[in-house]
């Protein structure tokens, strides 16, 4: 019965957060330059760690040279949709088109799969006449079969979990991390890192590999870490994640062959990182960190692997993501910018 | 957005832009001392950054990458007619806070200023009527279109769904209106300028109309106006700083006063500019919950 240890780790879902003057920008270029192509477009979200989890895509998501992602925040790529009827909105297999935009890449390779997993969907349907938009966002994350979701059999706060010293080393290589990241890539907070108690390494297939080899200690045990969007919030048991964890448990699984393996899993819930350090080092007080040292069961490769319906065809993985709208349904949301572009509007609120 | 809005514009533009200091003297800044008190602000109180906004749209006086200073969905609970009724109620007279401006308790008046200042009267009488209607219909079209669109095919995944409780208690945080704060420069009266956009609880845009419900009634429609945002497409509320100046004057001086008690006569750095000003700001648009702490270390008796 050891498959039953532990319990089912809950995951919280992004909410979208889109401002409007994303979308006064979006249905200006799609007036202007997208016109009527449904050409998928390229741009940038991001997420905070400040919490609660929201997925927020700002104007300068258009602009291509300032990709640079504001302070503390974890940069996403953002992949938009557009639909020119509504129709095609509606009738385009929502499932379908998760799976296509994220299985094939991540099960390529461990770059493909590191990129497209921070990653997101929108589907949009402007109606320019009448100044609404119809969309629908999707962060993809693969999902395991019935049954055998992802357990953890421990949980501890890390402020018990890690001495002081320990916890200050940490933050202070986060830091540095965040800081050399922006400098290189302008790409702010790094969604998944590699700690153990001295370092903090970028998260790829090479550091792991390297930070394996060095460890002979057990306080260089390797913790995979991970920017938790829900925030500082107070811990409970079987405290719910953060949806990136979803995503970093199917990495371990299928790019670091950590398969049916139990391992450390950091949820990073800090307050607002530049404070801790600088703050931190004069106060030397607690800042009120909340981040969570879990213990987790990999599943294994085949627990993502969905039987077909024809017995005969090969297994198929599936992924999920959706959000929910306003009903707690799944399902688009509108989004009305008649106060924003309709002239009769302005023209009322101009005199 | 208007022909009077594009004259400014070019008014800005024509205007040569300030070398020298004067913060003390006039309480204006150069554009390095607005980068520099940015800078300080953005160090101080992370949920602020600066921002490049549109490269086309950029100023040459300040750095690409550091043209204005934004906040994003500052939390809005209360409106601020509900607020000032609370201080109608409990005697605003005192006199000596400088946060809280005069408390106005007659409405009607506010009404009939509106239509006489307005050219189209018949517009201004139908015009909420429209709106209502209009507004009913879009609730109705919402929830008939939400009930077509929704797709149970779509995958979920309910072994690992969070605790409804938990989700309840996310989305209570969101229950309220929010705002997105920036801060300009303005060549012309050198100084900050603060633009505001709101959304609704459930994350409609706000009509310039819902935006002046969170802003003192004696400014609205008067010093915060409805203007295009330099840097950000669409249409954000703006308190006009042509008074910010003499304000920032003012509360610069009582500083001095306050600490010229003791033994040094220096008045507050350039890098506290933003913070004194964010606190003045406060008082136009006291329900919205900005970040800007710190101790401004003077009373702000007069």
């Amino acid at each position: 019965m050891a498959e039953e240890e532990g319990w089912v780790v809950p995951f919280v879902p992004f909410a979208s957060s889109i401002d409007s003057p994303f979308w006064v920008r979006y249905c200006r270029e799609k007036l202007e330059t997208i016109q009527l192509s449904e050409d998928p477009i390229s741009l940038r979200a991001s997420y905070g760690v400040e919490g609660p989890p929201r997925l927020q895509c700002q104007e300068n998501a258009f602009q291509e040279q300032t990709s640079v992602v504001a302070n503390e925040r974890v940069g996403v790529a953002l992949t938009l949709r557009g639909f020119n009827t509504i129709e095609s909105f509606q009738k385009c297999d929502k499932n379908q088109m998760i799976h296509d935009f994220f299985a094939p890449e991540f099960l390529d390779s461990s770059q493909s799969a590191l990129k497209v997993m921070n990653s997101v969907l929108l589907c949009v349907y402007p109606e320019l006449k009448s100044h609404r938009v119809l969309y629908w966002m999707g962060v993809p994350a693969i999902l395991t079969c019935s049954g055998k979701s992802v357990r953890a059999t421990q949980q501890t706060p890390l402020t018990e979990a890690w001495s002081a010293e320990e916890i200050q080393q940490l933050d202070n290589n986060i830091d540095s991390l965040r800081r050399s990241n922006l400098q290189e890539n302008s790409q702010g907070l790094p969604p998944f890192f590699l700690v153990t108690k001295t370092t903090c390494k970028s998260f790829s297939v090479e550091s792991y590999t390297q930070l394996k080899q060095q460890s002979t200690s057990p306080d260089d045990e390797i913790v995979f870490a991970f920017c938790d969007p829900s925030g500082p919030t107070p811990i409970q048991p079987q405290q719910p994640m953060g949806w990136p964890l979803r995503n970093l448990v199917a990495f371990l699984c299928h790019h670091l062959d950590l398969g049916r393996k139990t391992v450390k899993v950091l949820s990073y819930r800090p307050a607002l990182i530049r404070r801790i350090v600088e703050e931190k080092e004069s106060s030397g007080g607690d800042m009120g960190d909340k981040s969570i040292l879990l213990t987790i069961r990999v599943p294994s490769k085949s627990d993502f692997e969905w039987p077909a319906v024809d017995a005969a065809a090969p297994k198929q993985h599936k992924v999920l993501g959706w959000e929910l709208n306003a009903r707690n349904k799944p399902g688009p949301r509108w989004v009305n910018l008649r106060p924003l572009l309709d002239s009769n509007h302005l023209a009322i609120q101009a005199a | 957005m208007t022909t009077l809005g594009y004259l400014r514009g070019v008014r800005e533009w024509a205007y040569p832009t300030r070398t020298t200091s004067a913060f003390l003297e006039k309480g204006v800044l150069t554009p390095e001392e607005f980068v520099a008190a940015g800078d300080e602000l953005v160090f101080k109180c992370p949920t602020w950054s600066w921002e490049a906004g549109d490269p086309g749209k950029a100023r040459s006086y300040l750095p690409i990458d550091k043209q204005f200073l934004v906040t994003r969905n500052v939390p809005c609970q209360n409106r601020v007619a509900s607020m000032e009724n609370h201080l109608a109620t409990e005697e605003a007279g005192d006199g000596e806070d400088w946060l809280v401006s005069h408390v106005k308790k007659d409405t009607n008046l506010e009404d009939e200023f509106d239509i006489l200042d307005d050219d189209g009267e018949i517009m201004q009488k139908t015009e909420p009527a429209k709106e209502n209607a209009a507004g009913d219909n879009d609730d109705d079209d919402e929830y008939a279109d939400m009930d077509a669109f929704e797709d149970n095919n779509v995958l979920q995944d309910d072994a690992a769904a969070a605790n409804p409780v938990v989700a309840e208690q996310e989305s209570n945080l969101l229950r309220v209106r929010t705002y997105d704060l920036s801060i300009t420069y303005d060549k012309y009266y050198q100084t900050p300028r603060v633009w505001m956009v709101g959304k609704s609880a459930e994350g409609q845009p706000l009509s310039g109309k819902e935006m002046m419900e969170d802003v003192m009634s004696d400014y609205a429609n008067r010093t915060v106006t409805i203007e295009n945002h330099p840097h950000v497409a669409g249409p954000h509320a703006s308190i006009h700083p042509c008074q910010h100046g003499k304000v920032m004057k003012t509360i610069v001086k009582n500083l001095i006063k306050a600490t010229a008690d003791g033994e040094e006569e220096k008045g507050p750095s350039v890098e506290m500019y933003i913070f004194i000003f964010l606190k003045f700001v406060s008082s136009i648009i006291p329900t919205i919950n900005y970040d800007f702490t710190m101790d401004v270390q003077a009373d702000t008796s007069k």
